[in-house]
């Protein structure tokens, strides 16, 4: 397409700011209810702003101990869910697995049915086991819901695999060890990073399951969130969201710097 | 793909091939064993630790789950009467018509949504990385929160109709978009594309910039390398974006709760069956239905995706 | 290069993060003092909750030394916990605090719960002075007394006195005067959680000579079940659309002035509107037939507790039922007490809310199950869309 360059810069610069809107502008309502009082979004900017939701927020939720369980049963989570999921998604994808789709599909069923509907079966089994409140016990519970997309991220991943470059190290004399470290894990990276961050979304959104789970000293994010909205105080579960929401960015913010943002979009020259 | 070129030149030449060194190599196989034997064995291996967790975790209590379904309030020991009652009412079938309905939409638009943007965001500029950091704010704010800022922004009286009442003049009345169709469709959009679109933005990242300029190098326009080279290079990546989205849009409960208005989707259903009207057997059988129905559309999903003739790389 | 190095970063990382997990993770929390209560609260909204955390815990802790630990819940997800619950075996919470109809439903599925009316009145004096017949059945189901009320709550019309100068004072004249109203009633559906719209639908039906002490299946052949439910039809014409799916919206609606009138909780209306979460306008009032009970706050002892750990449960509930409680409730929560401790409360607190005698002198209790069931699964039906 011919489009002067300026013109072409304009309209990509009016997408962007239309994507950052679309995307901000729900979490701006929320940053609004949580700082004014009678705003209702009915017009622009409330008419009243106020620190009070926040002080109730304070007054109601152990910010620092949430965070903590949050975070400790997401680290955990994940770590089982890729342990559980890289093999299997390397099966799926370099094996010729009889009923392959059909195994995907079974792996995948967990996050296909309402959680409430299988929960009374985990709650007895995580209650006779002696699992309830512990963070061990919530984490594995969250693993039925993140390992199966970090499987389907995995699978992807290894299926998206140049078997020349594996086929190169083998011939290149690499052993096992090597190949992985050297050649497999480089490829992988970008995909292991995307299903851990699937996997730690999984179990720090969880609802439902970790009501069945939990315990007085294993309040998650959710749970004290959505607990706070009562019929309708959106204000004091928006303050909520707004303190615990800033270490979580942080943290994704953290990973992601952790592991370069060019590793997640850029090619892997220079391996 | 590369792997069932020379896996399917490998089989005819009566050799294992390289691949089976890579999968020998990892996994050492008794010498006896042939290599067939050998790669089953080693896939069961690598399949199993998953799979014996899922039986205990979720399968064993999904057996309390089946057994409800096929049991009823009244003291049947067995009737499939929850599932045909639902499967052949007018209610039920719409229901299902409604889920499918808006999760393949929101799924359409996200996709059509997120391939561009990753596209768009390889070429570094200068807010790349807002834009990726952006992303994460509709999967991490907690989704009740979230459909609840969705309903104030785009109700008669938020911001957007502000915008295009007051503002811009350009209608006279606010434009309905909370509990409408379209209104769904969009807040499903907001709250699930980013499954997709990391996804993908990973998936454009592992590929190897050498194939696209090889492309153009031998006189291919930029559509042309996208199309027959960038794209099938694409394709596990966008089958598991887009499986990721819709399983969320199929599931979703939050969104459609608050902003569905008299448009209630399978998971907001069954939630009502079971714990409003605390009929554990009847939520239970709508439960089995909804699980079948998306492995079924995953299954046929995958099988699509893996049709032989399909163009490798 | 630097992925492999990152890589690295990454799994020392994780490794740090296992270690520190498990650390955590395995360590079970340390056995507590004998004196410890868990309570599980699933009824408080945000300005309950401060409410806990910031007077109750502190005043028991005064009064008794037991240290209570304050978790919020939900009341189906307990329902489903409870279900595993066996002696010997102690579960996460020793002391509930539920809705009246969780706790209905509970008693109803046998669920493991201690008697506390009249059984354990020497523990707990304070309860001689909650209303018996309430203390008896709930929602039509007899509950073994197997709870204490610790606020009572009644369901009134909820207006908006800026655009609605002159509240209907019943129901026929609301229904007559429904075009005026057009657009602008809120109801939440009957087949939500909240039971606001069961409420509504259940008063409307009495109001236009539906008796519930009759069994459904009777009801169903009456002339006035016909009629009623026509009327229903009718004024749900009037509905502000959608009707609600579920509490938030009704509130959502409420605050952006779509609805200006609806059947809701007076204390929790009257409190929020004080506090700036709906508009400054807000009043309420009582209508010729509103509903008493529905919206209760009940206090529950699991039965798999320790004998011990009940003893800590019953001190606790004992001084949640105290009078000083009980009238600091009402004086800063716009609270009714689920004690007779009201009757001492001084002319001030009456300033804001009606007396709970003029209030409760309309009402009347949701006690026919069936009906309830009826309302939930087929009201939606009777709705004009």
């Amino acid at each position: 397409m011919a489009l002067p360059t300026f013109g072409r810069r304009l309209g990509g610069a009016a997408l962007l700011a239309a994507f950052v809107l679309f995307i901000t502008l729900p979490f701006v309502m929320v940053l609004l209810e949580a700082f004014g009082s009678e705003w209702f979004g009915m017009r622009l900017l409330p008419k009243v702003w106020t620190l009070k939701w926040f002080g109730w927020a304070a007054a109601t939720v152990d910010i620092g101990q949430v965070l903590i369980n949050t975070a400790v049963i997401a680290v955990l989570a994940t770590i089982v869910s890729l342990l559980l999921a890289i093999p299997t998604a390397w099966a799926i994808a370099r094996y010729r697995l009889p009923l392959a789709s059909l195994l995907m599909g079974a792996i995948l069923f967990p996050r296909m049915i309402p959680e409430i509907t299988f929960a009374l079966g985990v709650a007895r089994l995580s209650y006779d086991l002696g699992l309830s409140n512990t963070y061990v016990g919530i984490a594995l519970a969250h693993v039925i819901l993140a390992a199966p997309f970090a499987v389907l991220v995995l699978t992807s991943t290894f299926e998206g695999m140049d078997d020349r470059l594996l086929e190169a190290g083998t011939v290149l004399g690499c052993n096992t060890a090597q190949l992985f470290r050297r050649v497999i894990l480089p490829l992988a990276l970008p995909g292991i990073v995307a299903a851990a961050l699937f996997s730690f979304l999984s179990s720090y959104n969880d609802f439902v399951l970790t009501l069945m789970v939990y315990g007085p000293d294993t309040v998650t994010l959710p749970v004290q969130t959505y607990l706070s909205i009562g019929n309708g105080y959106l204000s004091v579960a928006g303050a909520i969201s707004v303190i615990l929401l800033v270490p979580s960015f942080l943290f994704l913010l953290l990973l992601m710097r952790m592991v370069k943002p060019e590793n997640l979009l850029g090619g892997l020259k220079g391996a | 793909m590369a792997w069932t070129t020379w896996r399917s030149s490998a089989a005819m030449n009566g050799s294992a091939g390289p691949g089976a060194a890579v999968a020998d190599t990892l996994h050492p196989a008794s010498a006896r064993l042939t290599a067939a034997t050998s790669r089953r064995v080693a896939a069961a291996g690598l399949v199993l630790p998953l799979l014996v967790f899922l039986a205990a975790a979720f399968y064993l209590p999904l057996g309390y789950t089946l057994i409800q379904s096929v049991t009823s309030a009244q003291g049947d020991a067995f009737t499939l009467a929850q599932y045909t009652t639902f499967l052949a009412s007018r209610q039920g079938q719409g229901v299902l018509a409604l889920t499918l309905f808006l999760s393949f939409a929101a799924t359409l638009v996200s996709l059509l949504l997120s391939l561009p943007l990753a596209l768009a965001l390889r070429r570094g500029f200068a807010g790349k990385g807002i834009v990726q950091f952006l992303m994460m704010v509709p999967i991490t704010i907690p989704s009740l929160v979230g459909a609840l800022g969705l309903l104030i922004l785009y109700d008669r009286t938020g911001w957007l109709n502000y915008l295009l009442v007051r503002t811009l003049h350009v209608v006279s009345q606010p434009v309905p978009i909370d509990y409408t169709i379209p209104g769904i469709v969009l807040f499903y959009v907001w709250m699930f594309f980013p499954y997709g679109g990391l996804v993908i933005m990973s998936g454009l990242g592992a590929l190897d910039p050498a194939l696209e300029e090889a492309g153009r190098v031998l006189g291919a326009s930029p559509w042309r390398t996208f199309r027959l080279v960038v794209l099938p290079l694409l394709k596990p990546s966008l089958w598991a974006g887009s499986v990721m989205v819709f399983l969320q849009c199929f599931g979703a409960f939050s969104v459609p709760l608050i902003a569905g208005g008299n448009y209630q989707p399978l998971a907001v259903k069954i939630y009502t069956v079971a714990t409003v009207f605390l009929d554990w057997h009847q939520a239970s059988a709508m439960a089995v239905i909804m699980g079948l129905i998306q492995v079924a559309l995953v299954v046929l999903y995958r099988r699509l995706d893996r049709q032989p003739g399909r163009r490798t790389a | 290069m630097f992925t492999v190095r990152s890589a690295r970063g990454l799994a020392g990382a994780l490794v740090a993060g296992v270690a520190l997990a498990t650390a955590t993770g395995a360590a079970v929390p340390a056995a507590r003092a004998a004196e410890t209560v868990s309570i599980v609260d699933t009824v408080s909204g945000p300005n309950f909750q401060a409410f806990w955390k910031t007077y109750l815990i502190p005043q028991i802790k005064q009064e008794t030394g037991i240290d209570v630990s304050y978790t919020v819940g939900q009341g189906p997800a307990l329902q489903l916990q409870m279900a595993s619950w066996k002696q010997d075996h102690p579960p996460e919470f020793s002391l509930l605090f539920v809705k009246g109809l969780d706790l209905s439903n509970m008693v109803q599925a046998k669920l493991p719960l201690e008697p506390l009316y009249p059984a354990r009145a020497k523990e707990i004096p304070n309860q001689s002075m909650e209303p018996p017949e309430f203390l008896a059945s709930n929602n039509g189901v007899a509950l073994e007394g197997k709870g204490l009320i610790f606020w009572r709550a009644q369901f009134d019309l909820v207006y908006n006195a800026a655009f609605v100068k002159n509240p209907p004072k019943t129901w026929r004249e609301f229904y007559d005067r429904r075009k005026e109203f057009a657009g602008h009633i809120g109801m939440i559906r009957p087949d939500a959680g909240s039971g606001g719209g069961r409420a509504f639908i259940y008063s409307f039906l009495t109001a236009f000579g539906v008796d519930f002490k009759q069994p459904l299946a009777t009801l169903q052949t009456t002339a006035a079940w016909k009629d009623a439910w026509e009327k229903f039809g009718d004024f749900s014409h009037a509905l502000a659309q959608p009707v609600a799916s579920a509490a938030p919206v009704m509130f959502h609606q409420f605050q952006t002035e779509q609805v200006w009138l609806t059947v809701y909780a007076q204390d929790y209306s009257l409190w929020s509107a004080a506090q700036g979460q709906l508009p400054a306008t807000t009043k309420a009032a009582p209508l010729d037939v509103n509903i008493v009970g529905a919206s209760n706050a009940w206090l529950v002892v699991p039965a798999v507790d320790s004998p011990a750990q009940k003893q800590a449960d019953d001190k606790v509930i004992n001084v949640l039922l105290s009078p000083a409680v009980q009238l600091k409730m009402l004086e800063t929560m716009y609270q009714y007490p689920g004690t007779s401790a009201w009757k001492q409360a001084p002319a001030s607190a009456w300033d804001k809310i009606p007396p709970v005698d003029q209030a409760e002198s309309h009402g009347i209790r949701m006690t026919n199950l069936e009906a309830i069931t009826y309302i939930q699964q087929h009201g939606m039906d009777h709705v004009a869309q």
